[in-house]
C-alpha cells in the first residue's frame, strides 16, 4: 500500500509542473511570427478573407484560455497537427523517428551509467592516489570536449583515415551493420554524460567509504572487493540514481547534436530540420512530448529511490 | 613600548578570510593550473590586437587554406584569413557570451533563491515549482526554437543562454538562505529594525556569495559550450559576430583537407570549459576547507 500511495502522490505532484510546461509551449505557439496561422499564411494564393475563415474554423478567434483548453485536449489525445514541410501527420513522423533515437539514447545511457559507476568507484577506492588523479583529470577532459567536436574528430580518424567505421546513417538493417553504425554516435553521446556522472559517483562513494559501517565490514574480515560492492555501492549509489535520471534529460539535447553529425535518422535530426525550416507543429509536438518524458523519468527516479533505500518512508 | 591593538574590524576580518581562501586556492594544484589556463585564454582573447597584427577578416591571398606555419601559426581559412587571429577574436565573442549570460543566470537565480529561501511558504513553493518546470524541459531544443523565432542577434543569444541557467543558482542560494536565516545575526538585524530586503541584501547575501560565484564560474564554460553547439547546428550567431562554434561549423567540409580548421577552435573551447570547471571546483574546495572531495 505504502509504495502505491507514494507513486500516486508523486504523480500528483508533477501535475502542476506538467501544466506549467504546457502553458509555456502554448505561449510559444502564440508568440511565434504569424501565430498558429503561419502555416496558412505561407501559401501563395490565400486571401485575408480566407485566413479569417480558417481562423474561425481553428477556433483562433476565441479567447486564449478557451483555446488553451482545446489545444491541451488535442495534445493529450495525440493530435499534434500536420507538418508544414512533409505534409503528413506529425504523430506519424515522430512514430517513425522515435525508435532509432530510443536505440541510440538507451544504449548510450546504459553504457554511460555502467562506465561512470565503474570509473567513479575506482576513483573513490583509490582516493588521493595517482589513479584517482588520472581519472579525475580524464573526467575534466570529457567535460570540456564539445560533443560535436569529438564526433567530427572520431569521423576523421576512424571513418576517413582508418576506414574502420561507417560515418553516417543507420546501416542496412542487419545486426552487425547497425552495431557498426552505432559505435561512434554512442561514444559521442556518452562521453559528456560519463564525465559528469563519474564525478557524482566518486564524491558519493568517497563519502560512503569513509563511514563507520565500512570500517566494521572490513573489521569482520570482509575482502576489500566485497566491502566496496556490497556495502559501499549499495549505499553510495542511492543519491546517484536521482541525478542520473535528471541528467538523462540532457541526452535529448545531445541527441540533436549527435544525430546531426552522424545523419542518424531519429527525432533529434527531425527536430533540427524542423527548426531550420520553420516547421512549428513538429517543434512544439517534440518539445511537449520530450518534456513529458523527462517528467516521467524524474518520477521513476524518485520511485526507484524509495524502492532501493529502505530508510525512505513514503512521505 | 606599546603594542598596537589587534585590528578586529569586520573589514579586516573578512580581508583575512579572503586571504586565507586565496592561499588555499593557490595551494591546490588544479586551482593554480586552471587559474593560469584561464588567464592565458582571457589575455589572448581580450588583448587579441596585441598578439596578432592581422585582422580576422584580412585575407592573405598568397596562403589559401595553408597549414600552420611561422606566418600563420594556426594556418589559414579557405579564403586566406589567418586562423590564429580568427580564433582569438572568436574567443572574445565566445567568452563575452559566456560571462554575460552567466551573470544574467546568477543574478536571476540569486534573486529568486533569496526570496524563496527568506520568505518561504507559498512564495517558496511557487518559485521552486518554476525551477522544477524549467529543469523538466529540453532546454537546448527550446533555445533553438526561440532563436529561430527571435533571430540570432548577440543579445538574443546571450539572453536565451542566460535564461537557461538560473535554476541551479536559485536552488543553491535558496538552500544557503534557509540555513543562514536561522542564525543569530539575522535575528539581531531584525531586532534593530532592518527590513526583509536589507537583511537579504546586506546581511545574508554577502555570506552566501561564495557558492554562487562557484556556480556562475562553472556556468561560463557551459554557456560557451552551449553557444558553440547552437552555432554548430546553424542556429547561433552569424557574421560579423563570429564565435568559436561558428568557426567549427565552417570547418566541417575541410575535416580531412584542412584539419587545423577544426582542431584549433575546438581546442580553444576545450581550454575555456576545462579551465572554468577546474577553477570553479578549486574555488569550492578553497571556500569550504572542511569538505575535501
Amino acid at each position: 500500500m505504502g509504495l502505491l500511495g507514494y507513486v500516486i502522490r508523486r504523480v500528483g505532484m508533477s501535475i502542476p509542473t506538467l501544466l506549467l510546461i504546457s502553458i509555456l509551449v502554448f505561449l510559444l505557439v502564440h508568440v511565434m511570427p504569424g501565430g498558429p496561422l503561419a502555416m496558412y499564411a505561407h501559401q501563395p494564393n490565400i486571401t485575408p478573407a480566407q485566413l479569417k475563415v480558417i481562423a474561425h474554423q481553428l477556433g483562433i478567434d476565441r479567447p486564449l484560455p478557451e483555446q488553451y483548453v482545446t489545444w491541451l485536449g488535442n495534445m493529450l489525445s495525440g493530435h499534434f497537427g500536420y507538418s508544414f514541410t512533409y505534409g503528413v501527420r506529425v504523430v506519424d513522423l515522430i512514430g517513425e523517428r522515435m525508435p532509432p533515437t530510443l536505440l541510440l539514447m538507451g544504449l548510450s545511457f546504459v553504457i554511460a551509467v555502467v562506465t561512470s559507476i565503474t570509473i567513479g568507484t575506482i576513483s573513490a577506492v583509490y582516493h588521493h592516489t595517482w589513479i584517482d588523479r588520472l581519472l579525475s583529470g580524464l573526467s575534466y577532459v570529457g567535460l570540456g570536449l564539445p560533443s560535436f567536436w569529438l564526433g567530427l574528430i572520431l569521423i576523421e580518424i576512424f571513418g576517413v583515415h582508418l576506414g574502420w567505421l561507417p560515418i553516417s546513417g543507420m546501416g542496412s538493417g542487419s545486426f552487425t551493420s547497425v552495431v557498426a553504425h552505432l559505435v561512434m554516435p554512442v561514444i559521442t553521446l556518452a562521453v559528456l554524460f560519463v564525465a559528469q556522472e563519474a564525478r557524482y559517483v566518486r564524491s558519493s562513494m568517497v563519502d560512503v567509504l569513509g563511514r563507520r559501517f565500512i570500517v566494521t565490514a572490513r573489521a569482520k574480515g570482509l575482502t576489500n572487493g566485497a566491502t566496496v560492492i556490497r556495502h559501499g555501492l549499495r549505499n553510495g549509489l542511492i543519491p546517484v540514481v536521482t541525478v542520473l535520471a535528471m541528467d538523462a534529460a540532457t541526452l535529448f539535447g545531445g541527441a540533436v547534436i549527435t544525430e546531426s553529425i552522424f545523419s542518424w535518422p531519429g527525432i533529434g535530426r527531425l527536430f533540427l530540420g524542423a527548426v531550420l525550416q520553420g516547421d512549428y507543429p513538429i517543434m512544439l509536438a517534440l518539445i511537449t512530448l520530450l518534456s513529458g518524458l523527462i517528467v516521467l523519468a524524474n518520477i521513476a527516479a524518485d520511485v526507484l529511490y524509495a524502492v532501493i533505500d529502505p530508510r525512505v518512508h513514503y512521505a | 613600548m606599546s603594542v598596537a591593538p589587534a585590528d578586529t574590524s569586520p573589514e579586516r576580518v573578512s580581508l583575512l578570510a579572503s586571504h586565507r581562501t586565496a592561499a588555499r586556492f593557490l595551494k591546490n594544484p588544479s586551482g593554480l593550473i586552471s587559474g593560469v589556463l584561464l588567464l592565458i585564454v582571457i589575455v589572448l582573447s581580450v588583448g587579441a590586437p596585441l598578439f596578432t597584427h592581422l585582422g580576422p577578416n584580412t585575407p592573405d591571398l598568397s596562403a589559401l587554406l595553408a597549414p600552420p606555419s611561422a606566418a600563420h601559426p594556426f594556418g589559414t581559412s579557405p579564403l586566406g584569413m589567418d586562423l590564429f587571429s580568427q580564433v582569438l577574436y572568436a574567443g572574445r565573442i565566445s567568452l563575452a557570451i559566456g560571462a554575460i549570460s552567466a551573470i544574467i543566470a546568477g543574478v536571476i537565480g540569486a534573486l529568486l533563491g533569496l526570496i524563496a529561501g527568506y520568505y518561504g511558504g507559498v512564495v517558496d513553493t511557487v518559485i521552486m515549482r518554476l525551477v522544477d518546470t524549467a529543469l523538466s524541459v529540453p532546454l537546448l531544443l527550446i533555445i533553438l526554437v526561440l532563436v529561430v523565432m527571435l533571430g540570432s542577434s548577440l543579445s538574443v543569444v546571450i539572453g536565451l543562454i542566460g535564461l537557461s541557467g538560473w535554476m541551479y543558482p536559485a536552488r543553491i542560494v535558496r538552500s544557503q538562505t534557509l540555513l543562514e536565516k536561522e542564525l543569530p545575526y539575522v535575528e539581531a538585524a531584525r531586532a534593530i529594525g532592518c527590513g526583509g530586503l536589507t537583511i537579504m541584501w546586506r546581511h545574508i547575501f554577502p555570506n552566501i556569495i561564495g557558492s554562487l560565484i562557484v556556480n556562475v564560474t562553472i556556468f561560463v564554460g557551459q554557456a560557451v559550450l552551449m553557444e558553440s553547439a547552437m552555432s554548430f547546428l546553424g542556429a547561433g550567431l552569424e557574421p560579423p559576430n563570429v564565435s568559436l562554434g561558428y568557426l567549427l561549423n565552417q570547418s566541417q567540409s575541410y575535416l580531412s583537407s584542412a584539419p587545423w580548421l577544426s582542431i584549433f577552435p575546438g581546442l580553444f573551447i576545450f581550454l575555456i570549459v576545462v579551465g572554468t570547471n577546474m577553477f570553479g571546483d578549486a574555488l569550492r574546495d578553497a571556500l569550504n576547507p572542511e569538505i575535501t572531495g
